[in-house]
């Protein structure tokens, strides 16, 4: 039964199945919405749990060799076929969410333009580039002539790309004004990071390299070449902090997903 | 993995045990935790912007918008939670950007109930929780913005944050806001040092809302993933010794060891 | 008195002194072509190694998750592989869980084909960007035809040669990554250890200490390092590109942070000392 919900539309019935999850859908956000808030929590939270347990039993749940075509050795157990169907539904759900943030946009700018508030201009060129870059999207999907393209390509490339480039480069300006304030010798600790600071810049660039490029490639002076200083300060002294804590970041996740799936989360949004 | 292997099937329903029983106990003996200094200083930041008659801006981190709603997004803002609840006793306007739009329904219901619960409904402002964008670039470009137009008295920056951490926190440093952050991003806590006056680094982010709340599931959560932690550590010690010891042998043992984890 | 001057100037240095500094040393050299040769760091023998290995006609799933933004590190990186792959004709699929890298390496891929005498569709495909990379690459790697359905020009997979025999991820020769996010942390999660796949990265400089973890574990064969990475492989390839150019102007903005950190040092020390002196004199 599962197999023939879940399996590709074609033609009309593809029409009908999209108009039938517009209606379904619908019809749910009017009943959730309808529903009291003492009853929306327990529903939020059976969904949440029912959702978790899932994938919780789809992952610990034996498995045995179920072959698909071109992977006969493939391994899984009766909620497998069921994780690509899940995957899809979640990524339609994640994409629909984009339209709330967009209406959030749209009644933010709106509201300042309508009212004339400070930073209308601001709100104005919100709505200008986006209808802008909607219409041309929509444009050269739907007639992709010579115009179209280079007008999206215009938005995209020429402005949208490079403003992209010049808001990360922007970070290479912060990072000298941050060093020129922030690396200060005021303590044993402070000038370590310093110097070790300092070793692994020198190490990551050609320049710095070439201030010991004249030590041997092997034996004891090999090791004092400032890139395989660098390389043991990155390998061994960095990765291990970055374990250590990473540990502790794994085990701090467990431990969130478990008291958000177990209903257990205490807090303004989980729980009065 | 595809499917959990059978160290992972011991493993993972050990540890989740470790933290369910420690919640559980937490209900009815009182946990103490030390003293974490970026925390302390959240009241700070709030008086100091109430002083100054300056909005906050409070950031829960880019999260990833690959993967639907992190749980270091939602652990983020249960540490926002508390600052807005903090804020509302002097009426301080917090500002919250939003990258992922999953979040913004969240974040909106979060606030106006961070600020019922204070009993100030009336200082909920739906322009306060603003989605921006959900671009990396484009919404550090955006809070960086937001952060000077407003003349931030103090910024709070919890969560996931990559490239775009200098350039929201320099801004916040810019216009002269005491600044907190906290995040598990190991790779990031370089910049939030150079540019904030309290930093929370990695899982000091997890025991965050327990050391904030004093909130008996949050408080039992903490010790039960020390608990595990310590199991962890265990485990590394002894794969550890076990690997080498064979290794000088020459038995395969370590080779076994290794196959039994991967 | 003249001391106290460049130490009253030193503090109060303006922010915007520093930034016309850096613009002067980042772009001065790229008017000037230098050559300079660098050593090979281990992660990047070792990527150069995994890929030389790689037999003809092998079938690489190319993830492309970069920007504009990251363009300057990951640029250069998707070339160098790209050169690589293609005088080796192998086979190759893009993917994006970036929305820009799919024109961008359209673009890239599309001024290099006529040279190695590739055909789009037939050696290798574009399938552009997809969003939710963790749902997307769990039914992906099962079943690859039917999560890809068709290329950006349209085309089904069906009707694509390069496609041909490709049903599962057990089909895939290796995994590449060039990234400045975490993709490569979720390929890692979701596909290189469900189905054991041999996995490569170029990652920027700042990922540089969480991906040598992953490269220690195995879960990585190898790994190019920001853009010294590709500075190096280029170096192995015998080709100056991007990387090759942008080395000086690197190294001479780096070397500008580090006198920059050292004067505002020198100030510390000499302020230290005048207080002291001050001090010792009351």
């Amino acid at each position: 039964m599962f197999s023939n919900l879940f399996h590709p539309l074609h033609g009309s019935s593809w029409y009908i199945a999209i108009l039938g999850c517009f209606a379904l859908a619908g019809i749910l956000i009017a009943i959730l919405q309808s529903l009291p808030h003492a009853l929306r929590r327990p529903l939020i939270r059976i969904v949440t749990f029912l959702g978790g347990l899932y994938y919780a039993v789809e992952y610990f749940w034996p498995t045995h060799s179920m072959p698909i075509p071109g992977s006969p050795k493939h391994m899984g157990n009766f909620l497998t076929p069921f994780i690509s169907p899940a995957a899809n539904m979640l990524s339609v759900i994640a994409g629909w969410t984009i339209g709330l943030g967009t209406i959030n946009l749209c009644q933010i700018h709106g509201k300042r333009l309508l009212h004339a508030k400070e930073g209308k201009l601001n709100s104005l060129v919100f709505f200008i580039a986006m209808i802008a870059m909607f219409t041309l999207a929509v444009l050269k999907q739907a007639h992709p002539n010579l115009i179209n393209k280079n007008l999206y390509m215009l938005l995209f490339e020429g402005l949208y790309q490079a403003l992209d480039s010049t808001m990360f480069a922007l970070v290479a300006f912060f990072l000298v004004s941050a060093s020129y304030r922030a690396f200060r010798v005021r303590t044993g600790e402070a000038t370590l990071l310093m110097v070790i600071a300092m070793v692994v810049m020198l190490g990551q660039i050609a320049l710095g390299q070439q201030l010991t490029i004249h030590l041997p490639d092997h034996g004891f002076w090999h090791n004092f070449r400032v890139e395989i200083i660098r390389d043991w300060i990155l390998t061994k002294a960095s990765s291990a902090s970055v374990r250590a804590i990473a540990f502790g970041i794994g085990i701090g996740n467990l431990a969130v997903a478990l008291r958000v799936w177990l209903g257990l989360e205490r807090g303004a949004f989980f729980d009065s | 993995m595809e499917h959990a292997s059978p160290l992972v099937r011991i493993m993972v329903p050990l540890f989740s045990t470790c933290i369910v029983v420690m919640i559980q106990t937490a209900r009815w003996k009182q946990i103490k935790i030390r003293r974490i200094h970026g925390l302390t200083a959240i009241e700070e930041a709030i008086g100091r912007a109430t002083e100054m008659g300056r909005p906050m801006v409070c950031t829960t981190g880019l999260g990833t918008a690959r993967a639907g709603i992190e749980i270091v997004t939602l652990q983020a803002l249960s540490i926002i939670t508390y600052i807005v609840r903090s804020s509302a006793k002097f009426a301080t306007k917090a500002v919250l950007p939003v990258f992922d739009p999953q979040m913004l329904p969240v974040t909106q219901e979060a606030v106006r109930e961070a600020y019922n619960l204070e009993g100030r409904p009336d200082l909920y402002n739906t322009e306060d929780i603003r989605f921006l964008t959900n671009n990396q670039f484009s919404y550090a470009a955006a809070v960086a913005g937001l952060i000077w137009r407003e003349k931030a008295g103090a910024t709070f920056m919890f969560g996931n944050y990559y490239a775009e951490s200098l350039i929201i926190a320099e801004s916040g440093n810019q216009v002269g806001a005491i600044q907190i952050a906290g995040t598990p991003a190991t790779m990031q806590i370089p910049f939030f040092i150079a540019t904030c006056d309290y930093v929370i680094i990695g899982d000091e982010f997890y025991a965050a809302s327990a050391y904030l709340s004093k909130e008996p599931t949050a408080l039992g959560s903490l010790v039960g993933q020390d608990i595990a932690k310590g199991l962890l550590l265990i485990i590394v010690i002894l794969g550890s010794a076990a690997i080498t010891f064979s290794q000088m042998a020459g038995s395969s043992l370590g080779k076994t060891i290794l196959d039994l984890f991967s | 008195m003249q001391t106290r001057n460049v130490i009253r100037y030193l503090n109060r240095i303006d922010r915007r002194v520093l930034y016309t500094l850096l613009i002067i040393a980042i772009t001065i050299p790229f008017f000037f072509t230098i050559q300079i040769r660098v050593p090979i760091s281990r992660q990047t023998e070792q990527l150069y190694k995994v890929v030389e290995a790689l037999p003809q006609n092998s079938f690489v799933l190319f993830g492309a998750d970069w920007s504009a933004s990251t363009r300057g590190e990951n640029r250069a990186q998707s070339k160098a592989l790209l050169i690589h792959l293609m005088r080796k004709k192998i086979h190759f699929i893009i993917l994006c869980f970036d929305p820009q890298a799919k024109t961008l390496m359209q673009e890239m891929v599309t001024g290099m084909q006529k040279e190695y005498g590739y055909t789009d569709g037939v050696d290798w495909a574009n399938f552009g960007y997809r969003t939710d990379q963790v749902n997307f690459l769990k039914g992906f790697g099962p079943d690859i035809p039917t999560t890809l359905s068709m290329d950006i020009n349209g085309k089904r997979v069906q009707d694509l040669p390069v496609m041909r025999g490709i049903h599962t991820a057990h089909d895939i020769t290796m995994l590449i990554n060039v990234s400045g996010s975490t993709t490569t942390e979720t390929y890692i999660d979701y596909l290189q250890g469900s189905y054991n796949l041999k996995m490569v990265a170029a990652v920027t400089s700042v990922m540089i200490p969480e991906m040598i973890n992953r490269l220690d574990s195995g879960q990585l064969v190898g790994m190019m390092p920001g853009l010294q990475g590709a500075i190096e492989y280029e170096q192995k390839l015998g080709y100056i590109g991007k990387a090759s150019a942008a080395s000086v102007s690197a190294s001479v903005a780096h070397l500008l942070i580090i006198a920059l950190i050292l004067l505002g040092n020198i100030y510390t020390l000499i302020e230290k000392r005048m207080s002291s002196s001050v001090r010792g004199r009351n």
